[in-house]
């Protein structure tokens, strides 16, 4: 098993990981520099090219990979110009040369830009191109990907991951702990905001994070969408690699230090005991709020192997839901769980 | 002073939980925050999700009795009590009891909706 540890991108931060870092620990990868190319979620650090050198010197020294994102949805075109060509090949040919060892793009050309240009660098397809289907990642090998982080939509399709296992010849990545809902509505704007947000020129001065504020609304009001929601749990792994999949990545490099070295512990343990909300990117706003015993969960993999995804005929989520989700109350200043069931059954008016 | 910081955890979670009761669904109050403005208002500000603008309507006067409850609880006596809607959108997203300086007074509470992300719950 490998591992793809998410970094915030601040060396102090570097420097824990790698003290903490596990055997199955692989490649750590942070944002680029936001003044040459957004990112695709929120980026907390700016680094420069000369501390990226650093690091990766410092990550090479630990026998560490050091993988670099730069994957916005949207780039307004910019790098169809002429300008936008120059000055993303320059900053890739830097990257070259400091010795990054991956790169992960959303964009389409830059797949084949980096791939024709530098083909020392691993090419990545980020989970943002959205590759759910064998013809797509073949369209994505055409153009020079070395690896394909998969869509997490398909996280739980077996038949389709397996479909994709016997056409792709490069690396196939799982995002494991994203947790973002199952088939959302938003996905695509909210990266799209995001790009905007983290990129180059204007940047919108928005009210409000309206596709965050809905995802998180949406779960409040209906728990069982955390359960459909694609995590892959540490224990489940197994299934993965019986089949060949065997690189994992994880999510959350906007969290604590601490809250991503647990997390990669989870996952090098294969084995969680406590609240699944813990070690999920996403909805993480409501591990305060929901208390789902990851051990409870044992065994649903089953199911989820042979889903159809037909949520409307099957009710297994949501049962499952209504079984394992507990509810935080807070009380004479402590907290104690709930069954949901006992919150929903308790309407007075 | 520090029985006043224990009562701010204690609302949170007695707001969270008084609406799950006579809502019978989960809410979530993400933080309640006890504020002073540069302006001279003061009030209690409580972040919640999974309540749509629907829920207000049909729960108008609970959440008004609650929120004044959490309110004198924490020693404030608030001129005014809305909830605050996402624009263009059903989502509420924060309940506010504030005492209004006399500026605000006048931009806040003197129309029945000041603005259109805010729901006047109750003016005292």
């Amino acid at each position: 098993m490998k591992l793809v540890i998410p970094h915030p991108g601040h060396f102090l931060a570097l420097k824990e990981i790698c003290r903490e870092a596990t055997r199955e620990a692989y490649e750590i990868y942070m944002a680029g520099t936001p003044e040459v190319l957004g990112s695709g979620r929120i980026t907390l650090h700016a680094p420069l090219l000369d501390e990226i050198e650093k690091q990766t010197q410092y990550l090479h020294d630990k026998k560490l990979e050091m993988g670099i994102v730069m994957n916005p949805s949207c780039m307004g075109g910019q790098h169809l110009t002429s300008q936008g060509y120059n000055t993303f090949k320059w900053y890739f040919g830097k990257l070259n040369d400091i010795g990054v060892d991956s790169v992960t793009v959303a964009e389409p050309y830059l797949i084949e830009l980096l791939s024709k240009e530098f083909p020392d660098m691993k090419v990545v397809v980020s989970t943002i191109s959205h590759v759910d289907s064998p013809e797509r990642a073949r369209f994505y090998i055409e153009l020079g990907a070395d690896a394909i982080t998969l869509d997490t939509n398909i996280n739980r399709d077996f038949g389709v991951l397996e479909a994709i296992k016997d056409v792709a010849d490069c690396e196939l990545r799982l995002l494991v702990n994203e947790a973002c809902l199952y088939k959302c509505p938003f996905r695509y704007s909210h990266f799209n905001l995001f790009s905007h947000m983290t990129g180059t020129g204007n940047k919108p001065n928005i009210f409000s994070d309206f596709y965050y504020e809905k995802c998180m609304s949406f779960r409040v009001r209906y728990p069982e969408l955390v359960i459909k929601s694609p995590w892959i749990r540490p224990e489940d792994l197994k299934e993965y690699e019986a089949f060949g999949i065997d690189c994992f990545k994880m999510s959350g490099r906007a969290n604590t230090i601490s809250w991503i070295i647990d997390v990669m512990k989870a996952y090098s343990n294969r084995s969680y005991d406590g609240n699944l909300m813990d070690i999920l990117d996403c909805p993480s706003e409501l591990r305060d709020m929901f208390y789902i015993p990851n051990k409870e969960l044992e065994g649903a993999i089953k199911q989820w192997m042979n889903c159809k995804k037909f949520c409307h005929k099957c009710g297994f989520c949501k049962a499952t839901a209504q079984k394992v989700i507990r509810l935080y109350e807070f009380k004479d200043m402590q907290r104690n769980t709930l069954p949901l069931s006992e919150v929903q059954e308790c309407a007075t008016s | 002073m520090r029985d006043f910081v224990e009562k701010i955890p204690e609302s949170r979670g007695k707001l969270e939980s008084t609406i799950r009761k006579f809502k019978g669904a989960p809410v979530y109050i993400a933080e309640l925050k006890v504020f002073g403005t540069a302006c001279g208002c003061v009030g209690m500000l409580a972040d919640v999700r999974g309540l749509q603008t629907e829920d207000i309507e049909v729960y108008q006067e609970q959440f008004v009795d609650v929120l004044s409850e959490i309110s004198r609880n924490l020693g404030l006596k608030p001129h005014l009590l809305y909830a605050r809607t996402l624009p263009g959108s059903f989502e509420v997203v924060a309940f506010t009891a504030r005492e209004l300086c006399s500026r605000c007074r006048s931009e806040l509470a003197s129309f029945e909706k000041p603005r259109p992300d805010l729901i006047i719950l109750h003016k005292a």
